[in-house]
């Protein structure tokens, strides 16, 4: 049993090392063709960038531990902080930028909850219910919020926009990092904490290794679903409250068509697309990749027509290279227990 | 359990049908009919201005824009003493937007102005429109042929040279400017950004444009990416044009981040609800749209003309400003018809 776990262990560190490898090959020849990518004003743009993608990453590493694809991620958050934002435009509420953020919060759970309603009952695999939701959930904020972008958000979220955390002047111009970068640390440590030190996280990992041992177990699995969803669902309307921060507009399609991007990024970190396997740092390491990736392709000066095409090309190698992987262990697997 | 499952799946296929809309595709088999103009007999002609019924069909009733557009319908209402009036579906739905079309010929109207959501498919209700004698004008539909006239707010081409020519102005006809558009394949913001590069390459020798097209698929994250960066490859960038309504936003915050307000001149399409904070703050420098209450107001005026017998031809004055001397092309009449809105004049224009 230990052998099979440190085995885990270990290949889910290699994943992590050889991305580490692959970013620092990519900075070095990013660096090489434009010296402008390793300023400090540029890490804060690659950093601001990876926020939101960070913390939606984390919102679709928890269900692909458990053994589920959610596409519905962007909907929620969108749904989540759109509706927010209606209400405190309703209430002509004017005050801390913090209140969008707790009130998208229960929104997001229940959007969750109804997620892992149909996964826990059902047993629907969940990137069935997810397809079907996030339909439901754009469209529901679409045909009853009017659907046109919020740009009057409270005065205390627009000035949480601009709250700089660091300043830096680089001789043209000043670039700083916002504290929604800090609460994409704490969530990834919350997060980590929650997968490794507690026994519900390590019943996430159990459902997504095989449902039938934890149901005999005795643990009651809907309702651990119904948990799980629901916490990834809060998690998204976090990220969905910062991105309307960060961009001082709630748009009810802002993150749509994001959903693809990231689940790679966390494939990328090393997750198993059929549960049981994934790290917090491996996947902030993937989305880290393909957020420098995304926000170098016109320092370097690669035409708007290739970039699509570059970044497919490194998701397609970096979902590969895993799977590839995974395979070899399982070969040797097999010649092991031979 | 099987049962269930089904149950539920097919539950939730007719709940993501019924909140995406979806609408039936009609197959367009546009006609070539100038000619037919000429000999059509209007039912509301010769009328008294008290007698006629006008009514102005919109996209949808729940965006700002036709909004504004009502104000002028119901200007145009006062001004001639016409009972005109705006009517649109809820959702912008081709087929709800058809309902709402024949419901206003049921009323008996003598001018159908009509703003499609896609025109293609609504060619049948224009058609039975022209079979009542009733004057049809299209809005924002240089393809169509089957409407009496289409009425355009401007021409893309002209209003390229325009935001070149107020660019050029606020970077002292000198420097390095990027371009930012929506997508490729948007028709019209394509072929105004080319015309203002091939007009500054003549005009204005010393500007530059750098860079490609920034593509931002109408995202304002991907804008605001591309400009961090565009600024960093370009240390002395001192201009940027925006095409799709939502560039500018990310342009401008990523200008107002780094601290050069006013160093570098933003512009392009955008509206006051989306980029007013950014405009007043410095960060956007000039925005460019067109109102449409002014073309909803002249859509009714040519159709009023039409039914006095009156000709346009190109310098026609329609009565509004930037509709003072139009061009025609074919069956489209072009105005002049853009606003330029800086932090000045922007709560003139509220939508």
């Amino acid at each position: 049993m230990r052998t099979i776990q440190q085995r885990f262990k270990r290949t889910a560190r290699t994943q992590e090392a050889i991305l580490l490898l692959v970013i620092a090959i990519v900075v070095t020849l990013l660096t090489a063709a434009n010296p402008s990518f390793m300023t400090i004003s540029n890490i804060f743009d690659i950093l601001r960038i990876m926020t939101v993608s960070g913390m939606m990453a984390l919102s679709c590493l928890l269900i692909m531990i458990s053994g589920g694809v959610d596409v519905s991620f962007p909907a929620v958050a969108d749904a989540a902080a759109f509706a927010g934002a209606t209400i405190l435009l309703q209430a002509h509420f004017n005050g801390s930028g913090l209140v969008l953020f707790l009130t998208a919060i229960p929104l997001g759970m229940l959007m969750g909850a109804i997620n892992g309603f149909f996964v826990g009952w059902f047993r629907i695999p969940t990137m069935i219910v997810t397809l079907g939701t996030q339909s439901l959930f754009y469209g529901a904020s679409l045909y009853f919020l009017g659907g046109v972008s919020i740009f009057e958000l409270p005065q205390g979220t627009k000035d949480l926009a601009q709250k700089a955390l660091i300043t830096v002047d680089s001789g043209s111009g000043t670039s700083s990092l916002g504290p929604l970068f800090l609460v994409l640390v704490i969530m990834a440590i919350g997060v980590s904490l929650l997968l490794h030190r507690t026994s519900f996280g390590r019943s996430i990992y159990a459902l997504g290794g095989n449902e039938m041992v934890v149901e005999r177990s005795g643990i009651n699995i809907r309702l651990r679903y119904l948990c799980l969803y629901s916490l990834a669902g809060a998690i998204s309307a976090i990220a969905g409250a910062a991105n309307a921060t960060i961009y001082r507009n709630a748009n009810p399609v802002g993150l749509q068509g994001q959903e693809m991007g990231i689940i790679a990024a966390v494939v990328l970190g090393g997750a198993l697309i059929t549960g049981g396997k994934g790290s917090v740092t491996g996947t902030l390491l993937g989305v880290l990749l393909i957020a420098i990736i995304q926000n170098s392709l016109v320092l370097v000066g690669i035409p708007s027509t290739w970039q699509n095409v570059v970044i497919g090309i490194v998701l397609a190698a970096g979902i590969a290279i895993p799977a590839v992987r995974h395979l070899i262990d399982a070969r040797n697997k097999t010649e092991v227990l031979i | 359990m099987k049962k269930r499952l089904a149950a539920t799946l097919t539950a939730i296929i007719a709940m993501t049908f019924a909140l995406t809309g979806c609408s039936a595709v009609s197959n367009s088999n546009a006609q070539q009919s100038g000619s037919e103009n000429v000999t059509q007999t209007y039912k509301g002609a010769g009328k008294q201005a008290s007698e006629l019924k006008f009514a102005t069909i919109v996209k949808s009733m729940g965006f700002n824009w036709f909004k504004r557009m009502e104000t002028g319908v119901k200007q145009f209402a006062s001004d001639t003493g016409i009972d005109a009036f705006e009517q649109g579906p809820s959702q912008a739905d081709p087929a709800q937007e058809n309902q709402v079309a024949q419901d206003a010929l049921a009323q008996g109207v003598h001018a159908l102005i009509i703003d499609p959501i896609d025109v293609a498919q609504t060619e049948s209700v224009i058609k039975q429109a022209k079979q009542q004698g009733v004057v049809v004008v299209t809005l924002e539909s240089p393809a169509d042929k089957n409407a009496v006239y289409d009425v355009e707010a401007f021409d893309n081409k002209a209003y390229g040279r325009h935001i070149m020519d107020e660019l050029a102005k606020s970077m002292d006809e000198t420097g390095q400017y990027g371009i930012f558009v929506g997508a490729l394949n948007s028709q019209s913001q394509m072929e105004w950004t080319k015309e203002a590069v091939s007009y500054q390459k003549e005009k204005y020798p010393n500007m530059e444009w750098v860079g490609d097209y920034n593509v931002t698929n109408s995202s304002q994250q991907t804008s605001y990416a591309q400009m961090n960066q565009l600024m960093k490859k370009y240390p002395d960038l001192k201009g940027a044009l925006g095409a799709d309504a939502f560039d500018v936003v990310g342009i401008g915050q990523a200008v107002q981040e780094a601290g050069k307000s006013g160093q570098i001149a933003v512009m392009g399409t955008s509206i006051v609800s989306y980029s007013g904070d950014l405009l007043k703050s410095g960060a956007i420098t000039k925005i460019f749209t067109w109102d449409p209450a002014d073309h909803g107001y002249v859509g009714n005026k040519v159709a009023q003309m039409v039914l006095e017998g009156k000709d346009i031809t190109d310098g026609t004055d329609l009565g509004v400003s930037g509709y003072d001397n139009v061009t025609l092309k074919g069956n489209t009449i072009y105005g002049n018809g853009w606003i330029d809105i800086t932090a000045d004049n922007m709560d003139k224009y509220n939508f």
